[in-house]
């Protein structure tokens, strides 16, 4: 705490002492609860999570100064406490970040809290995703050093956050990474562009159990490769740990192994791209016996579709780190203007396509089941497809302009959904759905335009077929209005409907935002990271604003 | 000079971090405890037939306030099967977590690993597996269901018999076990026997849907509670690939009683299983107390 206040203590020294500049936002989210008859949410109900405190919040404000090579700055956080569907381990209030950093002859050194990213991460990424309070920063000394044109290095020592406290694992990293065409006079000039990278990053954690003779150091490796030629584009990684038992893989001592390989192709009014993974076994924590979001150290790509309609979100994919291939195509086209489907405006077509599948395993022996505790686990054969299929899904968008003021965008979403497997909701096995949206942008007048949705989701497992309707009316720049309802008709147990009305008012870089209604239960994923988050109905407010 | 320091500086983490990275070779294990040479060998003596009997893994946790309804069913399919449906109440997951007010821990590292692996407290507890049929599609059954699958499941000729013998010397607080599994038909395919402990009658605070307005019963009688694996949580193999009729397998154990256990109201199970698939092919259960 000493070094917390010494550092702000510095920073507002420096502040009167040369002219840098201060930065900072800010973000407060409240919400009262009520009670609610037809979700079952009341104090009664224990498992419904209704909380005995009825008025919850989240905070957190950031602050940042920065004078030329220099920079500092502290986050505060506050929960009192945490909104429903929050990990529970965000509890209480406190400076949970703080950093300082400066570079001087091409070195730059960050000492304190720090995100970092190598290659693709899918061996190291720190980062925060504040919706679902994901945030495994750094505690540590990082350093960045450039020795030569065109030759990047890091590295890193530290451990990670694990929300008011730290993991007791150790990590440390290097990464290094040269563009060829930087670092050689001849190839400055060529169309092709090169960037090869490659990276180690171990973890350290003692080793207490009595039962296993577990490897204290756990080390990884990683190599990637990108290459750009005018329109075409290709990346790929590839990354390999040694032996990490741990309570996520059930205390196996395989190795694991991920590949991601990407190719793109764009032009104007056409892109193309195509990508592929394979997973095995590459859940990779900071501390062993950790589980759900907690101290992870990498960051393993879902390649599907990240979808913004609130039913296309209801069956969304989470990476399954401990093994899964998956494939993700998309192609975006713009339909030329003046064409008999293009019309005055043009259309946009974009079609996406991803699956996912199991991995291939085999038993190691004869005797020993798959999985098996205390063993190598399981072997697999890379180009084997395992039989289990986790996910697909096909969508199609199509936008149209009619005129000036009308637009159109359709949209087609069809899924298959391994609940077991993703979410282990074993008793509904796979989902299968279509979703049908159209939303309308229509523009009343100047600054005022109004948006709807209609939203249709069928299926026959798990809870049925959902339709939604939106409306929102923007008075730009100042205000927003928008009311919605969910209405879960298809359910044969309870139909429950799920109406929402909310409001905003923007003033400069502050925002308020009021909204009123209920709350469907449900997984809420972003960029394949997923929480769950109980049934709720009650009065929420958010501010926002920054400086 | 300066340049030279950073890079000595780099270097120097690289090559630290190159070395930070231990490859265990097996045993991956620490090797089990021998049998105790107290303990000695149990011969048992031939049977004629075997009946087949069931296995009920009860996954519940205490602060589960539907779990009470689970274990209720269980009885009454005790009552009804008698010594032909044995039951492991499995205390795992979110559920079983303890806290000021739920100070007991009745997880285990054996309960842990099948609850990992089976995914039971994912799928919401109360649930549970008859023989582990079904695995990997349908086989997590809620207890309207257990009845259904056992009724099936007893109508099965035993392929595997499996006898316990079990003694408790009082003062050295030493439990010694022999199982033995005798074939009863050629069989193709793996087999692997797995032995636990499980005790009954501890009185402890439950959550209790049941229970208006409390919601929970402060002296709940939690039983088959499982406490501890004398095996690993998947058994050893019986080593062969296949096997022939009346082939015997015998196996010993031995373990020191825990101070919290009240061995009075103890049993051990053995049960073998196949470990492809995860069915269990015959349970036996043994009080180690008459």
């Amino acid at each position: 705490m000493k070094n917390l206040l010494s550092i702000l203590v510095l920073c507002t020294g420096t502040l009167l002492a040369q002219s840098g500049q201060l930065s900072g936002n800010f973000q407060s989210d409240f919400q009262l609860y009520l009670e609610d008859e037809a979700l079952d949410f009341n104090l009664e109900n224990p498992s419904s999570g209704f909380p005995s405190e009825r008025f919850l919040s989240n905070g957190f404000a950031n602050i940042m100064y920065t004078n030329s090579n220099f920079s500092a700055g502290i986050r505060y956080e506050a929960y009192q406490n945490a909104l429903l569907g929050y990990p529970s381990g965000y509890k209480g209030e406190g400076i949970t970040y703080r950093y300082a950093q400066f570079s001087k002859n091409g070195l730059d050194v960050t000492v304190g809290n720090f995100y970092e990213q190598f290659g693709s991460g899918m061996i190291l990424r720190a980062y925060e995703e504040r919706n679902l309070g994901y945030d495994n920063a750094f505690d540590g000394i990082r350093l960045k050093y450039s020795p030569l044109k065109g030759v990047y290095l890091k590295s890193l020592v530290g451990r990670q956050r694990l929300f008011f406290d730290k993991g007791e694992g150790l990590v440390r990293g290097v990464d290094g990474e040269v563009s060829l065409n930087e670092a050689f006079v001849g190839l400055n000039e060529i169309k092709t562009q090169v960037l090869l990278g490659a990276s180690f990053v171990s973890k350290y954690q003692k080793d207490l159990n009595p039962a296993y003779n577990l490897p204290e150091n756990v080390g990884s490796w990683a190599s990637r490769m990108s290459v750009n030629h005018g329109r075409w584009n290709f990346n790929s990684e590839y990354v390999h740990k040694y032996n990490d038992p741990s309570a996520v893989n059930n205390y196996i001592y395989k190795t694991g192994n991920a590949l991601l390989m990407s190719g793109s192709y764009s032009k104007r009014g056409f892109g193309l791209s195509l990508a592929a993974k394979r997973i095995d076994n590459m859940d990779y924590r900071s501390e062993r016996d950790q589980n759900l979001q907690n101290l992870i150290i990498n960051y393993l790509p879902a390649l599907t579709k990240q979808h913004a309609y609130t039913l296309a979100t209801i069956y969304p994919y989470g990476t399954i780190t401990t093994g899964e291939m998956g494939l993700q195509a998309e192609l975006n086209y713009k339909v030329k203007k003046g064409s008999r489907l293009g019309g005055k405006y043009g259309m946009g077509v974009l079609a996406n396509f991803s699956n996912v599948y199991a991995i291939d395993k085999q038993q190691i022996d004869a005797f020993t089941p798959l999985d098996s505790t205390g063993t190598l686990g399981y072997s697999s054969d890379f180009f084997k497809v395992g039989e289990e299929k986790y996910f697909q899904e096909f969508s199609i968008e199509l936008s149209k302009k009619v005129n000036k003021k009308l637009k159109f965008i359709g949209t087609y979403i069809n899924t298959e959904y391994n609940s077991a497997a993703i979410v282990g909701y074993s008793y509904h096995g796979m989902i299968y759905s279509d979703i049908f949206v159209l939303e309308t942008q229509y523009k009343i007048k100047s600054k005022h335009s109004i948006r709807t949705e209609i939203q249709h989701l069928s299926t026959e497992q798990h809870e049925g077929n959902w339709v939604m309707g939106l409306a929102e009316y923007t008075i730009s720049p100042h205000y927003f209005f928008a009311v919605q309802n969910l209405y879960n008709y298809g359910n044969t147990d309870k139909k429950i409907s799920y109406p929402t009305v909310s409001a905003g008012y923007n003033k400069g870089t502050s925002r308020f935002a009021l909204s009123y209604g209920k709350q469907r239960a449900g997984i809420f994923c972003v960029g394949g990271v997923c929480r769950n988050v109980p049934a709720s109905n009650g009065l929420s407010l958010s501010i926002t604003s920054s400086f | 000079m300066k340049t030279f320091k950073i890079y000595s500086l780099l270097i120097a983490i690289i090559s630290i971090s190159l070395f930070s990275c231990d490859v265990i070779e097996e045993p991956f294990m620490v090797v089990q405890e021998v049998v105790s040479d107290s303990c000695e060998a149990f011969i048992f003596s031939p049977v004629e037939t075997y009946t087949k009997k069931v296995l009920l893994e009860d996954y519940t946790g205490q602060t589960c306030g539907n779990c009470p309804r689970a274990a209720e069913k269980a009885h009454e399919l005790q009552e009804q099967y008698g010594e032909q449906l044995v039951v492991i109440a499995v205390h795992a997951g979110w559920f079983s977590n303890t806290s000021d007010e739920y100070p007991n821990d009745f997880t285990t590292e054996v309960g842990n690993a099948w609850n990992t692996h089976f995914g039971n407290s994912l799928a919401g507890n109360p649930n549970g597996m008859i023989d582990r049929v079904g695995y990997p599609n349908s086989y997590i059954l809620q207890y309207s269901q257990w009845g259904e699958e056992i009724a099936e499941q007893i109508q099965i000729e035993p392929l595997v018999g499996i006898q316990i013998a079990a003694t408790y010397n009082t003062s050295s607080k030493l439990i010694c076990i022999d199982t033995q599994s005798e074939i009863l038909y050629d069989l193709e395919g793996n087999l692997n026997i797995t032995v636990v402990l499980i005790e009954s009658g501890i009185i402890s605070k439950q959550t209790d849907y049941s229970v208006d307005p409390e919601q929970y019963v402060d002296d709940y009688e939690q039983n088959h509670v499982l406490r501890k694996g004398l095996t690993n949580a998947w058994g050893e193999s019986l080593g062969q690939e296949t096997y022939l009729q009346s082939e015997l397998f015998t196996h010993r154990y031995s373990i020191e009683k825990q101070a919290d256990w009240d061995i009075n109201n103890m049993s051990v199970i053995a049960f073998v299983s196949n470990p492809a698939t995860y069915e269990v092919l015959q349970v036996e259960e043994l009080h180690i107390i008459d």
